[in-house]
């Protein structure tokens, strides 16, 4: 627990993955757990670790009754594989399918902490040194378990095993027109050696050119977790990383068992190296093909569950799984953690290329028609807070204030908007379907009853009460496959995105001309290019909130709310991962593993007061 | 071991007095005429639904969300607003038309197909075992998703669907009867005496077939009602804001533990259907079977 | 093809061809007319399945650009004519390699079903078990009671506690009282024998509902019959004229309708496994086809196929040796 809070023993833990939907890359690899520790001399580096922390971290509170012992520092997370399937532990090997507690294995360039500031990892520095060049200075000495080291040559075979067209990275859109020759290499029309990565000066030195000038490379490099050349050379691709006789990692953990159905479990790495060492020995991920996982914690089977927004699918806590906790003696007590995880925006996006949506004042009518507060504080709070623009607050160059004013529920204003359209009081709009995706069988069918209230509020306050607008469920796949046709084979579309990484240049882009959405505007995609190279952040501030508001009041869709994720742990799940961020926020932080927290979590020796399951024969 | 008396029995079943006959035993059967008058409540609720549903079926009300029951609302409302009550009386019309409708539908197609098949045999019967196969295979949901791609969705196409798929049980059911009775004494000596082939086949030996048929008949009206809420979940069945039975349940599950009425509500309607239906069956299922008591 | 003969009326005539070669070509019949349906089913499936809207990969991999897309749907040989996907598809059927399900790319579809089929199969047979035999019993017991309140209870309890409620809302109540507030068993999961407790219950409701419902709809039928009647006349005992003579005869119906039940029940039911977090085959009838999974969908074929085979030929032996009037013919006619 962090000093700030000594008072109480707090429960702490990274949820293993917030598995959140598969529109989120995120996924499945997830956000999860950390690191480890571990090195060489696992024992003993432990147990000095344990000292250090007792002195510098938990000395002043006498409540915290200290670590648990080493066999007992497991952290089981409850993961969901209901439409999620499990296929490797690699990034560079798939994005939407890899395993939970993938992202432990490896070290990538960079960090972050849970202010989502950007903090070292296996690179030590980077800097610009040119417009479109970035260097990144690895950190010597990290060693992979076949006794390898650790070299920018394992960073170019990486990324260029992800732009090969046979191994059809699912990620490949991530690097396309940001690494030099990118969109090329993946479409077969340029070698691989022509890529924009290289090794600088000496072989610690990772060199990336970009096809344009890039200002937040390095926040894009949250996502570089190597894979070994020497591994790629031998299998020909990352699979060796799901068994463990072939594994190779330079994180703190190795691979243990790998069962994509039933459970991944890691275990400490003993030649490990790096100087980022986790308290948690063994990250258990347990896969369940259901959903119900407040049971599965109630009974200590897990260490903590997680909730998210709906629409993602993941079998998480909703309003009403809030309300049941509240019900059980057992866990009703446990202090709730809510964070926004990654940043997600829940919107209707029109057709806009198609009538009536071709008139911007038909778009701003339905914006101004929605009653947000009224719909979070009855369906949705406390995981929502209510949208006037795309960015969530707290997201970098995120405005809300100025744009209210386009945004904000007024009846008479939409109304207004409406007629002018030449649309009064409704009259003449044609019939109009707004679709959305189902959820997974038994998952929440929240996503139902929100779509059901907007599309009943919109009728009554624009349409006087005659259903001019329409329900239609559809099944996921061919949602997506209507909505991410181009044309858009959808009028109206429900539906979400979280970030990739963290800054504005990543949910903006969205809206990007030939993106997801049909709304193509030359300013828009102008001030986007404009903030993508701008280094000088309060110039970058001014582009984006221009191209927030340009959004905003052209309103290709209507902005509904921005989801937040709850969080319930055992208190014995302690540590600073779990305390207040600067922006308000507590429980552990997107990009759960792939930042500082691992080194910041622990299982408490208080874990015997509680029921645990055990790790059964699984450590 | 059989009579001639016997024999000659089913032609007096053709008379209009089977049918009184019929009736009387029905109506002996206490259970089964409570059954059938709650049975015909909820039939007659579901086609007058929008005369006595108290609210209009789309009306939401944000801000008594998951209300307990009060004068205003005798059933509590749901997650957003809605009054209980209505649902559940426009929920009868959906789900009775699709309980009802589907397994019509599949008697329709597969009680001809499966009497021909178990009547004439040959060529015939192996067409029809093999279509039975064939249709066996058919993955559901992919059918489905087919389905609703090319026709879109709407409660009686979706009635039509599942009917589609509920055939192949009818035509083996009946296939079995008939070919277990073709060549029972009462049906040869049918044969023998000249009547035409059509009047034994309905006349003579679908009575006899029929006790089996209104059992399977009757269970597939919950069947049916899961089915439809199943084919919810995947966003393939009856599209919101049209209440259904089954997609109620689905929807307050979520709220089990919180508000259980609001599963409770839905599931007691379809036990009473199903019970009275049954009953129903049961009562049927004797009053045509002349040997019963 | 089958023929079904009846063979005079008695009881006392048992199933009577019992030959060999009778069973053999009446064997290799169904076997090669169930190959012929066989095929034309997997043309029709994988052009149906070619037909449907969205590819496996639209939903599963995010926003892909074309090139990605391409990539990916050549890696797995999806940008060949379809006619040439089939002939690929039949061309390593017939190695006995089923292909690489989308789902698990890391696994063969033999594989995948190599490993999630077990845990449908015990959970399936067990659930089976437990189902027909009480269901059965309830039954002829509402059968000999028939119009009691014994008759009417057992019809209320079991209707409503096997048909009116789905199995997702029994689940949820059997995790709140079983595992959650009594602690007796595992919520959830796979890997101990407790594990099979709660779905198993959970699962069975229905088809004991349905086996107690036709049991007692068919035994009915059979005791007013007349040779069940000639037998009370010749002064044969209660107990005599139900298992000989009733029971045998009421089995015909039941094998018909609760036969086919059976494939269902091995082949899961994904509200089950996705109450219990169980790892079964039965999400992935539901999965394949909503993700557009092509290997596993027409491996799950193959599998439905095989087991609806077996079904109607277990069902039709089945016939032959339980009812009396009723022997296999091997008469192609």
């Amino acid at each position: 627990m962090s000093e700030e809070h000594p008072e109480v023993v707090r429960p702490t833990g990274r949820n293993g993955l917030p598995d959140m939907s598969r529109r989120n890359f995120l996924a499945a690899g997830g956000l999860g757990a950390a690191g480890l520790l571990l090195g060489g001399r696992a024992g003993s580096l432990f147990e000095s670790h344990l000292r250090d922390v007792a002195k510098a971290r938990v000395a002043s509170a006498s409540k915290v009754l200290g670590l648990a012992p080493a066999q007992m520092q497991f952290y089981s997370t409850y993961n969901n594989s209901v439409g999620q399937t499990y296929k490797a532990l690699d990034f560079y090997e798939t994005v939407y399918s890899r395993a939970p507690n993938a992202d432990l294995f490896n070290i990538g360039l960079v960090r972050l902490n849970n202010n989502f500031k950007l903090v070292p990892g296996a690179a030590q520095s980077w800097s610009q040194t040119s417009p479109t060049t970035w260097e990144f200075k690895i950190r010597p000495g990290i060693m992979w378990s076949d006794g390898n080291e650790l070299t920018a040559k394992d960073f170019v075979e990486t990324f260029r095993y992800s732009a090969d067209p046979k191994h059809a990275w699912d990620f490949s859109w991530y690097w396309s027109g940001i690494i030099k020759n990118y969109t090329e290499a993946v479409a077969g029309k340029a070698p691989l050696s022509s890529l924009g990565v290289g090794v600088g000066k000496d072989k610690y030195t990772f060199v990336v050119t970009t096809e344009a000038p890039i200002a937040y490379m390095p926040n894009a490099m949250l996502y570089s977790y190597p894979l070994s050349a020497a591994g790629l050379a031998k299998y020909g691709n990352g699979l060796y990383n799901i068994d463990p006789a072939t594994c190779i990692t330079c994180g703190p953990y190795t691979l243990r068992t790998f069962d994509p159905t039933a459970h991944v479990v890691l275990q400490p790495n003993r030649k490990y190296t790096a100087p980022f060492k986790p308290y948690i020995q063994y990250p258990i991920a347990k896969i369940y093909s259901g959903t119900y996982q407040v049971p599965l914690f109630e009974t200590g089977e897990v260490d903590t569950v997680q909730s998210a927004p709906p629409n993602t699918q993941d079998g998480s806590l909703y309003k009403s799984d809030l309300e049941t906790v509240k019900t059980m003696p057992k866990i009703n007590k446990l202090p709730v953690y809510m964070n926004p995880q990654d940043f997600r925006i829940y919107y209707v996006a029109f057709k806009t290329k198609k009538k009536p949506f071709t008139d911007p004042r038909v778009r701003q009518a339905f914006a101004h028609a929605v009653n947000r507060q009224a719909l979070i504080s009855s369906l949705l709070a406390p995981v929502a807070v209510p949208a006037y623009g795309y960015l969530a607050p707290g997201y970098p160059f995120a405005v809300s204030k100025p744009l209210e004013k386009y945004t904000n529920y007024d009846t008479r204003l939409a109304q207004k908007l409406l007629a002018d359209a030449g649309y009064p009081g409704g009259k003449n709009f044609p019939t109009t379907t707004l679709s959305y995706p189902a959820a997974e069988v038994l998952s929440s069918t929240l996503t139902g009853s929100v779509v059901q209230a907007l599309v009943a509020t919109w009728n009554a306050v624009l349409f006087n009460g005659n259903p001019t607008i329409l329900l239609q469920e559809l099944d996921n796949t061919t949602f997506y496959s209507k909505m991410e046709a181009h044309p858009t084979q959808l009028d109206m579309a429900f539906c979400t995105y979280g970030m990739d990484y963290f800054d504005a240049s990543n949910m903006l882009s969205v809206y990007k001309s030939g993106g997801r959405h049909d709304w193509d505007n030359a300013q828009y995609d102008n001030l986007l290019a404009q903030g993508a190279a701008q280094s000088n952040p309060a110039k970058r501030q001014e582009i984006y909130t221009e191209a927030q508001t340009l959004l905003t009041k052209d309103a290709p869709g209507v902005f509904l709310w921005h989801g937040l994720y709850a969080f319930l742990y055992w208190p014995f799940v302690q540590g600073p991962a779990l305390a207040k961020n600067d922006l308000g926020y507590d429980g552990v932080e997107w990009p759960g593993y792939i930042s500082d927290m691992p080194e910041q979590l622990w299982i408490g020796s208080n874990y015997r007061s509680y029921p645990r399951a055990g790790a059964g024969g699984l450590i | 071991m059989t009579t001639v008396q016997v024999q000659l029995e089913p032609a007096k079943r053709a008379s209009t007095s089977f049918w009184h006959a019929a009736w009387y035993r029905y109506r002996r059967n206490r259970l089964s005429v409570v059954a059938g008058a709650v049975a015909l409540v909820i039939l007659v609720v579901a086609v007058v639904a929008p005369w006595v549903a108290p609210y209009r079926e789309a009306t939401i009300d944000l801000t008594h969300v998951l209300a307990r029951p009060t004068w205003h609302h005798w059933l509590g409302t749901d997650e957003i607003g809605r009054d209980t009550l209505t649902r559940l009386i426009w929920g009868d019309q959906t789900s009775m038309s699709v309980a009802i409708g589907a397994p019509l539908v599949g008697a329709l197609i597969g009680l001809p197909l499966g009497i021909l098949g178990g009547w004439f045999g040959g060529a015939l019967d192996w067409v029809v075992l093999r279509l039975i196969e064939l249709f066996t295979m058919v993955p559901t949901i992919l059918a489905a998703l087919l389905f609703i791609t090319v026709f879109g969705v709407s409660v009686w196409k979706l009635a039509l669907f599942i009917g589609i798929t509920l055939w192949v049980g009818f035509a083996r059911l009946a296939r079995a009867q008939y070919l277990a009775l073709r060549d029972r004494d009462f049906v040869q000596a049918a044969r023998a005496g000249g009547v035409p082939t059509w009047r034994i086949i309905l006349v003579h030996i679908l009575p006899n077939a029929a006790g089996p048929v209104i059992v399977y008949f009757v269970q597939q009206i919950p069947y049916t009602i899961f089915t439809a809420a199943g084919f919810s979940f995947l966003g393939l069945g009856i599209q919101d804001p049209t209440p259904d039975w089954g997609k109620m349940i689905n929807d307050a599950e979520t709220y089990l533990a919180t508000d259980p009425l609001l599963v409770f509500v839905p599931v007691v309607a379809i036990a009473l259907a199903c019970l009275s239906f049954s009953f129903v069956g049961d009562g049927l299922r004797d009053a045509l079977d002349p040997t019963s008591k | 093809m089958l023929a079904l003969r009846l063979q005079g009326c008695g009881p006392d005539q048992g199933p009577s061809d019992g030959r060999a070669d009778v069973v053999l070509s009446y064997l290799l019949q169904r076997v090669l007319s169930l190959l012929f349906v066989l095929l034309l089913a997997t043309v029709g499936i994988f052009a149906m399945m070619h037909s449907v809207p969205g590819g496996p990969f639209a939903f599963s991999q995010g926003d892909l650009t074309k090139v990605a897309m391409h990539n990916i749907m050549a890696k797995y040989g999806l940008t060949e004519p379809v006619w040439r996907q089939y002939l690929n598809w039949i061309w390593q059927l017939m190695h006995g390699y089923l292909g690489i399900p989308f789902e698990e790319p890391t696994m063969t579809v033999n594989h995948l079903i190599a490993t999630a089929w077990p845990i449908t199969l015990i959970i399936g047979g067990l659930t089976i078990a437990v189902s027909y035999s009480l269901g059965l019993l309830l039954g002829v017991v509402a059968a000999i009671r028939h119009n009691t309140w014994v008759d009417s209870l057992i019809t209320a309890v079991v209707s409503t506690a096997g048909i009116a409620l789905p199995n997702y809302v029994i689940g949820f109540l059997l995790i709140e009282v079983f595992a959650v507030k009594l602690g007796w068993l595992p919520v959830g999961g796979w890997g101990s024998p407790a594990d099979v407790v709660l779905p198993v219950i959970a699962f069975s409701l229905y088809p004991l509902a349905l086996m107690e419902r036709y049991t007692r709809a068919s035994t009915l039928e059979v005791t007013y019959a007349d040779y069940v009647r000639m037998g009370r006349a010749r002064g044969l005992s209660g107990r005599r004229i139900l298992f000989n003579y009733v029971l045998r005869t009421s089995l015909i119906p039941l094998i018909t309708i609760m036969g086919p039940n059976i494939p269902n029940i091995l082949t899961g039911s994904i509200f089950i496994e996705a109450t219990f977090g169980l790892p079964g085959l039965g999400s992935y009838f539901t999965n394949a086809s909503l993700h557009r999974d092509y290997p596993l969908i027409m491996a799950l074929v193959l599998i439905v196929a095989a087991l609806w085979g077996a079904c109607y030929i277990i069902s039709d032996l089945a016939y032959a040796i339980v009812d009396p009037r009723v022997r296999l013919e091997g008469l192609s006619r």
